[in-house]
Parts: structure tokens; C-alpha cells; sequence
């Protein structure tokens, strides 16, 4: 009789999240830096 | 043990500030990424980093994004640091640093899907080691020590990396933790799959190897773990 608990990462949705931006330019991440320090995102 | 306390106090202080100035709920984050994202991506990237108070830390974002985008490593870590930057004098403190790299870890885990639970104390090890306590740290000498310790390379290292930085993957705690023979006779056996296998054929070979047994009902079982096991990430 066995009982079997596969590893199933969950995380890999975690990452999906970031396909967005994944392979773009650094450049693009910077203009978001930017804004977010000139504009105090958050505040 | 001084700078122990720095750390902790400090991190207290990050818990403390995140949610109401570094914190994006998801109106912010759509009226912050613009037109470039959609409401579905901003709900990807909520239930990512949102670590249950209904906002995400802008500054893990940010940097996770750094991270999976394309060019050059100092140019990556420079603006990593810019993040943190926060007079824009190409210095920060030494508390800001540990916050850094605690992000950094962070933000390394959810790019690589290899996310853990992070250990603040090795973070504060690792970066003693290299930085003054309670010094500023200077962007040039940040630069170094991202050249010198080759972080910022997902294609390599990524696993070595958070190991350095004390990351325990939840695969890794779960084995540890569990025991491989049940009190009712049955056992456990714990497989990791996803890195391994494309297929399911493949996982269930691999299912296969580690269970090691010719029993009829445990092939059976064995196509269908192996199914879910590399069947596509359920998005909601």
C-alpha cells in the first residue's frame, strides 16, 4: 500500500506574473524606477 | 549582536512603512504601471507578491523586474540600487542595504519560481560580511560586491544564491520535515518533478524510479500523478 506525495511547485504562477517585463529592456524598469521615486508611488 | 538589533529594528521599521508608503494596493498598481499592464496582470501580480494585506511591496517589484529584464549586470544593479536610492546621491545606509537584499531574495525567489521562506539573520550574516555595519554604503562599492558575489545572473546561480542567502525552499522543507514512513505501514515518498520532467511519460519515470516498486495498482497511480505533476500552473 503505498501513499505518494508528489512535489508540485506552486510557485511557477508566481513567476507567470512576471512575463510581462521578462526579456524587455532594462531601460523600461528604469522609466518605472523613476516614476516611482519622482511620483512617490505608495505615498 | 549590535547589529543584530540594527537589523531587526530596521526590518520592524520596513513591516512598519511598507504597507503605507512602498505598499501598491491594486488601484495603485494599475494607475502606476499605466496602460502597460491590464487589470488581469495586475491580479497575477497581486497574487504573486501580495503577502496578505492586499498590496504588494513596490520596491520587490521592482526589483523582480529588473531582474527578469534584459541588460547589462551593472547596469541591473545600479538600478537596483537606484530603488533604494532614495536622496538620488548614489548612497544609502547600511539598514537600507539589508532591506535590499532581503527584496533582492525576494524578488529572485518569485522571478524563478523558487521562492522560500527567508531567513533574515543569514541575510544579515552575508551582508556584515561584506558592508559595515552601520556604515554608508556607496553605489560603487554595491557594484563590487554584485560583481564579486556574480549575483544578479538568473541563467546561473540562482539556486546557489538563495542557498547563500539562507533561502529554505518549501520542496526542501517539506522533505526535511516529513517523515518516509507512515505509522499505518504506507510510505511516503516525496518526488520533485517539475525541474525534471517535460513530459508526462518523463515524470513518470522519474515517479517510477523513486517509488521502485512492480506492484500493478502503483503504475496506476503513477500516470496520474504524473499528469498533474507536469500538467500547466493553474492560473486563477
Amino acid at each position: 500500500m503505498f501513499s505518494m506525495g508528489a512535489e508540485i511547485s506552486s510557485n511557477r504562477n508566481e513567476a507567470v506574473a512576471l512575463d510581462k517585463y521578462r526579456g524587455g529592456p532594462i531601460e523600461t524598469v528604469r522609466q518605472l524606477v523613476m516614476r516611482y521615486k519622482e511620483n512617490d508611488c505608495g505615498k | 549582536m549590535k547589529s543584530l538589533v540594527t537589523f531587526f529594528f530596521a526590518l520592524q521599521l520596513t513591516f512598519l512603512i511598507i504597507p503605507s508608503e512602498f505598499g501598491l494596493d491594486k488601484p495603485a498598481l494599475l494607475d502606476f504601471l499605466g496602460d502597460a499592464v491590464t487589470v488581469s496582470d495586475a491580479d497575477l501580480l497581486l497574487s504573486a507578491f501580495d503577502r496578505g494585506a492586499g498590496m504588494i511591496n513596490a520596491l520587490e517589484f521592482l526589483v523582480a523586474a529588473v531582474l527578469v529584464s534584459e541588460g547589462e549586470r551593472a547596469l541591473k544593479a545600479a538600478t537596483i540600487f537606484d530603488c533604494f536610492d532614495f536622496s538620488s546621491k548614489g548612497e544609502i545606509t547600511y539598514d537600507e542595504l539589508t532591506i535590499l537584499v532581503l527584496c533582492f531574495v525576494r524578488a529572485l525567489g518569485i522571478a524563478t519560481g523558487m521562492h522560500g521562506d527567508v531567513d533574515e539573520t543569514k541575510i544579515e550574516e552575508r551582508t556584515a560580511k561584506s558592508f559595515a555595519v552601520n556604515k554608508i554604503v556607496k553605489k560603487a562599492d554595491f557594484l563590487t560586491y554584485v560583481d564579486g558575489a556574480e549575483l544578479l545572473n538568473l541563467n546561473t546561480g540562482t539556486k546557489e544564491c538563495l542557498f547563500y542567502f539562507g533561502i529554505v525552499q518549501a520542496a526542501e522543507k517539506t522533505s526535511n520535515d516529513s517523515p518516509s514512513d507512515l505509522t499505518d505501514g504506507s510510505q511516503a515518498v516525496e518526488i520533485k518533478i517539475r525541474e525534471d520532467a517535460t513530459s508526462v511519460a518523463g515524470a513518470s519515470v522519474i515517479i517510477e524510479n523513486a517509488v521502485n516498486s512492480s506492484d500493478p495498482s502503483v503504475s496506476l497511480i503513477r500516470e496520474g500523478v504524473a499528469s498533474v505533476a507536469i500538467a500547466p500552473p493553474f492560473v486563477a
